[in-house]
């Protein structure tokens, strides 16, 4: 060895020795020198040690793990079964008792009815959730038990109940190793009455259901939690994954105890009541004039909603188990009936009068995540990646490739980009691999009616934005084929490159295939053109009186971060004063990845964008309310936000969810 | 002479053979505990069963002696180590070594496993382990050979995905894998700017 290793060797132990005398602890790594504020670094050791320069962890999808081939476009495109309330309040909310909804003589614990006793049980025995909701106030902050309705207040009138299963699961029927299905997570009705079931008797739960919500109708889910406790039978089969899980509706405005943010953990065995409100933000503010008596601004209202798990460290995982589902809402501007003429003169389609259709038949919710399958068809999870989690097998509902059979006419179908790290550029060909690319009409962007309709060849969609397009078939020829194909170039899970993927080398999401139109099939849905006015925006930010704040994210020893700091649940929060805007600048710190930020509670709109990202070829699709900001390598992008109406602890994260379960998410609290 | 250009004059080349000389990768299926199926984990490379040698100067192998049903913490470190961040991650260790107290050494371990081997010999990481850290028990400093050793580094991801940095031994991740294989939980901790409890009530039910 040489002389200089020897000392330094000698040197660092004298200080590691030091340390452990002195007591290991922050304060006197700090008082020592050895690590500054934060996580910065001090007492550089010069030096190269040259380890073997090999290939990065982070297997490349098609190229260093390849899937087993299956037909693409063979296996029929899955909609999600549609949930309906277990109860509906007929005149006061004290209907809601504990006995009505408790079955199966399991124990349940209530984290947040309005039973006060129970609600303290979980955080006695896990002291670690203390503190981030708001015990003291008794559970939900808009329902005091009673059928108040005053400012936020709205007491549940549906009753949902949603479980989390475990249950064999058919993501493609060619599999080798998932012909009769292998093991994942999803969410099935609790009411269930018929259909195929898997182990435990669960309806297939991959997408979970979708329950449709309406503003001005308050609903109480109550998530039961069933999954194992014990994982042993299940060793050799799903490989990742908690079960403790958290379950967040995003983005409705709701309060904190009901996002369903990283901290909410519902345990086996237990559940989980989540209050959504479904009033507009604004609601507590005083926005003067409620339209259609729902409170709050109607211009905020919300559209494509989808829920999935958002355990901190295992969102990735979870979600990619399964647990993840649709529950868009409905207002007067957008009925979610075509027959019913919205209040801005447009109707979307829902469904058709004919004898075969059914409701929302053409309002087609459909989450879009890419899969990994090792070569003996096994679900591939990479553990030991950190920069994102890539698949070569384009999913969608679940189902790799789907086909899906449609009517010559107009479809909505609502895009939701379920990652969990892939970036989508997506584009409609006729017919497969073709350079004939057909325009759709998107009409909103995370799930937000826009101001106006663009239409377009292409658009771009982040892990966790939402795009509801209008496709239309009408005058299709029965047996006219297209395709949904993704085109951006993602060389690794850091995200894409900036470059469009040639024709025929897109990953193909699914087929559309369109028959024959049934008998009497109508459409009465509005042939949505070019720039017409949909839903209109909120006034804007006073950007002059706001406070200003800049996010930085990064990345740093190994891991993600957010203004240099990874996520504790014990950092203190950044807080926001209630009823107040802010503007926050949201910068990339490095020059090779793309990440998806978002900031849970209310909408934000984006003010601008710099920086040396390829311009995004459909900005006027970002012209409305955002909730997830995909920002380009070396991007900076300004941003303006409202903090209304509820209090408590919210996240703002990377919705590349394996980022964010490095490391890559914040706490703030609207006090 | 920047690192890049040190990378590029050639210097990588020692590294390489060093890799060359060991012959003990374990390329071949690790074997599951007896009355217990493989885990899915186990099964797709994950956990390679490669041989290593604890401070005590045991030899054990990482699957068959390590990973159990144990739920551990594995870090990867340097004696001589580079910006003071193992010293950090060594107070967070230590600080998670109180908070699970006597669970330390029967069902959760912590294995800090040295990045540079043929300087961090066995008896010099008894003397770091017993004298200078002073861990407690459950907590095994670990070397062995370099390609044994970045075999483990690589299939548990503790990789950057630029080689030069990935080369630098200055820019070692400081997160930790957390894990039990018999419950399926995998997760990572980041063990410097991250307070032990926050890591504690995060992984102490795996």
């Amino acid at each position: 060895m040489k002389k200089s290793q020897e000392k330094l060797i000698q040197r660092t132990m004298d200080v590691q020795r030091e340390l452990t005398r002195e007591g290991l602890t922050r304060r006197n790594l700090m008082k020592l020198g050895v690590i500054g504020a934060g996580s910065g670094l001090l007492l550089p050791i010069p030096g190269l040690s040259l380890r073997a320069a090999m290939a990065n962890a982070c297997l490349i999808p098609g190229k260093d793990i390849i899937s087993p081939r299956v037909t693409p476009f063979k296996d029929p495109f899955r909609r999600m079964p549609e949930l309906t309330p277990t109860y509906t309040v007929k005149s006061s909310v004290s209907e809601l008792t504990d006995a009505m909804f408790l079955r199966g003589g399991k124990p349940m614990q209530m984290p947040y009815s309005a039973m006060d006793s129970k609600l303290k049980l979980l955080h006695e025995e896990h002291p670690e959730m203390a503190g981030h909701f708001p015990i003291k106030d008794g559970g939900h902050q808009a329902w005091d038990g009673t059928d108040s309705t005053a400012g936020c207040l709205a007491p549940p009138k549906n009753f949902y109940e949603l479980r989390a299963v475990r249950h064999k699961h058919v993501w493609h029927s060619e599999m080798p190793a998932g012909a009769g299905g292998q093991l994942a997570w999803g969410f099935a009705p609790r009411n269930w009455t018929g259909g195929v079931t898997g182990v435990d008797g669960a309806i297939t739960g991959v997408p979970g259901p979708v329950y449709r919500q309406k503003y001005g109708v308050a609903n109480l889910v109550r998530m039961y939690n069933e999954l194992p406790d014990t994982p042993v039978d299940q060793v050799g089969e799903l490989g990742v994954g908690t079960s403790t899980i958290c379950t967040h509706q995003h983005n409705n405005h709701t309060p904190s105890e009901s996002d369903g943010g990283p901290l909410s953990y519902s345990y086996p065995g237990h559940f989980w009541d989540f209050h959504y409100p479904n009033l507009y933000a604004g609601c507590k503010s005083g926005i003067a004039s409620p339209k259609w008596g729902v409170r709050g601004d109607y211009r905020e209202g919300l559209g494509t909603l989808w829920y999935h798990d958002h355990k901190h460290d295992f969102t990735s995982q979870n979600v990619y188990a399964g647990l993840f589902g649709a529950c868009p809402i409905y207002d007067e501007v957008d009925t979610g009936d075509e027959t019913v003429l919205g209040s801005t003169g447009v109707r979307f389609p829902s469904h058709s009068q004919d004898a075969g259709s059914f409701p929302y038949e053409f309002d087609v919710p459909m989450i879009l995540h890419d899969r990994q399958f090792d070569p003996n068809g096994v679900d591939f999870f990479p553990l030991g990646c950190f920069d994102g989690a890539m698949g070569d097998m384009p999913t969608v509902n679940g189902t790799i490739q789907p086909v899906m059979k449609v009517q010559p006419r107009r479809y909505r179908f609502r895009i939701i980009s379920g990652g969990p790290s892939r970036f989508l550029w997506l584009w409609l060909s006729r017919g497969v691999n073709t350079a004939t690319f057909v325009p759709m009409t998107v009409i909103a962007n995370d799930g937000n009616l826009l101001p106006r309709a663009v239409s377009t060849q292409s658009f771009k969609a982040g892990p966790g934005e939402r795009m509801d397009v209008i496709i239309d078939f009408s005058g299709m020829k029965p047996g006219t084929e297209f395709v949904l194909t993704n085109r951006a170039d993602s060389p690794s899970g850091r995200g894409p490159n900036g470059k469009l993927l040639p024709v025929g080398q897109g990953h193909n999401f699914m087929k559309f295939q369109v028959e024959a139109a049934r008998p009497g099939l109508t459409d009465n849905s509005t042939k949505i053109v070019n720039r017409m006015p949909l839903r209109p925006l909120p006034d804007p930010v006073n950007v002059a009186g706001a406070k200003k704040k800049l996010w930085v994210w990064g990345r740093s020893n190994g891991a993600w971060n957010a203004n240099g700091v990874y996520f504790d649940r014990y950092a203190a929060p950044y807080e926001i004063p209630e009823g107040t805007a802010e503007v926050w600048t949201h910068k990339n710190g490095g020059g090779s990845w793309s990440h998806p930020i978002h900031p849970h509670n209310e909408e934000f709109r984006i003010l601008s964008r710099k920086g040396t990202a390829t311009p995004n070829p459909t900005s006027a699709i970002e012209t409305g309310r955002k909730d997830t900001l995909r920002l380009d390598p070396s991007e900076e992008a300004v941003t303006a936000m409202r903090f209304r109406d509820w209090k408590g602890y919210w996240p703002m994260h990377c919705h590349n969810t394996v980022h964010e379960d490095h490391g890559m998410m914040v706490l703030f609290k609207v006090v | 002479m920047n690192r890049r250009n040190f990378f590029r004059a050639g210097l990588a080349a020692p590294a390489a053979a060093t890799l060359g000389v060991a012959s003990s990768v374990v390329t071949g299926p690790v074997q599951a505990a007896p009355g217990r199926p493989l885990s899915l984990a186990a099964r797709q490379g994950f956990l390679p069963n490669v041989p290593l040698v604890t401070h005590t100067g045991e030899e054990v192998r990482f699957f068959d002696d390590l990973v159990g049903d144990r739920l551990f913490l594995l870090n990867f470190f340097v004696v001589a180590c580079p910006e003071g961040r193992c010293p950090a991650a060594n107070a967070t260790l230590k600080e998670l070594h109180k908070m699970f107290g006597d669970r330390m050494g029967r069902d959760v371990f912590f294995y800090s496993v040295t990045l540079q081997p043929e300087q961090d010999t066995q008896p010099i990481l008894k003397e770091y382990a017993e004298d200078i850290v002073e861990a407690g028990p459950g907590w095994l400093f670990l070397t062995g050979k370099p390609a044994d050793i970045e075999n483990l580094r690589r299939a548990q991801g503790f990789t950057d995905p630029d080689p030069i940095r990935d080369a630098d031994v200055n820019n070692h991740s400081s997160m930790a894998r957390v894990g039990r294989d018999s419950t399926n939980r995998w997760s990572m901790a980041m063990l410097i700017g991250v307070s032990a409890r926050h890591i504690y009530s995060s992984i102490k039910s795996f």
